[in-house]
């Protein structure tokens, strides 16, 4: 049995057309090198659709952490400078600030910074990079 | 559900505490650093004045017994959940199972443990606070022990909170233009002069320019400090009228006393100073053998603080609904 591409647009509109015909909202598919999510929630124009698919870092390729939203960066949190700073330690890369909240940036599982691809106090949008990962030594 | 793992003495239930019954001999008790609390819970949905574990001994444990969120608030005790460390006044999802450890603070002395839905204990005269002299409210009206077990409550309109948490910056960085710094290593406290001000003539002036020193004669009721004492020109003799936390009284050895959360509901020493409400959560936070110094502020003054601390709250309320629920449409 042939490996299905999970990035291929085609397959992508295929499953999704099952999916509208089956009445299933979703489903997510992973395999060794890629992964794929589709969502399809109602809506009175027809059903909206969601989708996510990637394919993981090869070993030892940095990956970008991108930001989730707008905010502005943050290294660390530079409120508090009175105790060890554990962001390291949490896996945390930097901080969104949005007014008081502070959106921790994390590396992922097994993952450390490799560097800060945005300076400090830089106002970023939704998908600016923020920082480099890379895998755990 | 959560399940005491761990904890030394005098760990409570505690929220905003009991206004309104001193006339009949019943103190306020709540958080003696009520912005930790309120800001814990605005961070996760609850109410303000949801109740939460108030931690004054260390090492502390716990273990949710369901999947909910929690933020640690107050003094920064290096907590972790399953050994992960958790970054300081940072809300996050936990599962079932997971264990949260507190240690020894770093940086103020007391954490609130806040947790979506808040304590479930029953309400007492309008509050779920513990009031240890009286030996009621909060659980059982004692300090929690290892193997107890508190209910949560419902939470109306809980935030998804992202699997990374959000965190809340330093209040006393966001307020800095707010809350005065250090001054030569003592906490500037400020305070109104009160009702027997003028009993103490020139020592009522050392009062206000000389640096006290908490005494380890210091606990929830009040915080006795330690200096070159101050007297009244004459001996006073008064009739025990009301107190309320804040009052700064001077006993008959001169060393004043600042009353706290637990303070007592009556009280015949005269009263040179109010400290102003929206400073006592930073004297909640400060140690015992640091030492601190009163600056003499105006009612209009203290308007203006605490203004200035309610509108911080509201933000935080505010922006932290509003992040998530960005991140819920950007998924």
């Amino acid at each position: 049995m042939s490996k299905l591409d999970l990035s291929d647009p085609a397959i992508i509109e295929r499953l999704t057309a099952v999916l509208e015909a089956a009445g299933v909202e979703g489903i997510e598919i992973t395999q060794p090198d890629q992964s794929l999510l589709i969502r399809l929630s109602g809506s009175a124009n027809g059903s909206a659709r969601q989708m996510r698919s990637g394919k993981p870092d090869a070993a030892g390729t940095p990956v970008v952490v991108k930001a989730p939203m707008a905010g502005e960066f943050w290294p660390s949190d530079l409120s508090r400078t009175g105790a060890p700073d554990v962001s390291a330690a949490s896996g945390t890369v930097g901080f969104l600030r949005v007014g008081p909240i502070l959106l921790p940036l994390v590396a992922g599982p097994l993952k450390r910074l490799r560097r800060h691809l945005a300076e400090q106090g830089t106002i970023v949008g939704f998908g600016d990079p923020i920082a480099e990962v890379e895998p755990e030594a | 559900m959560i399940e005491i793992i761990q904890t030394g003495p005098f760990n409570t239930v505690q929220d905003l505490g009991r206004p309104g019954f001193r006339n009949i001999g019943v103190t306020t008790s709540g958080a003696m650093d009520p912005l930790a609390l309120k800001v814990g819970n605005s961070l996760l949905g609850n109410e303000t004045d949801a109740a939460v574990i108030e931690i004054q001994t260390y090492p502390f444990k716990l273990r949710f017994t369901k999947a909910t969120a929690f933020v640690v608030t107050g003094a920064d005790c290096g907590a972790s959940i399953d050994g992960r460390p958790v970054q300081p006044w940072c809300a996050l999802p936990v599962e079932a199972g997971q264990l949260l450890e507190l240690g020894q603070p770093r940086v103020g002395t007391r954490a609130y443990i806040c947790i979506a839905g808040g304590i479930d204990v029953a309400a007492v005269m309008g509050s779920r606070s513990t009031s240890l002299r009286g030996a009621f409210g909060g659980n059982e009206g004692r300090f929690l022990v290892a193997g107890d077990i508190l209910q949560l409550g419902d939470i109306s309109a809980s935030l998804n909170l992202p699997a990374t948490g959000i965190a809340v910056v330093d209040p006393a960085y966001a307020l800095a233009d707010v809350y005065p710094a250090p001054e030569d290593g003592a906490l500037v406290v400020r305070a109104i002069p009160a009702g027997e001000h003028s009993l103490f003539g020139e020592d009522a002036e050392r009062f206000w320019s000389q640096t006290w020193k908490i005494s380890t004669q210091s606990d929830r009721t009040g915080y006795r400090l330690m200096g070159e004492p101050i007297k009244p020109t004459t001996p006073v003799e008064m009739r025990s009228h009301g107190v309320v936390s804040g009052v700064v009284q001077v006993p008959p050895s001169g060393e004043p006393i600042i009353q706290m959360s637990d303070a007592n509901t009556a009280g015949g020493y005269p009263k040179i100073a109010g400290v102003i409400e929206a400073d006592l959560w930073r004297l909640g936070q400060t140690r015992i053998g640091s030492r601190l110094r009163f600056v003499r502020v105006t009612h209009a003054q203290a308007a203006e603080v605490e203004k200035a601390v309610a509108g911080f709250i509201d933000d935080v309320r505010r922006t932290s609904r509003m992040v998530c629920g960005a991140l819920q449409a950007m998924k």
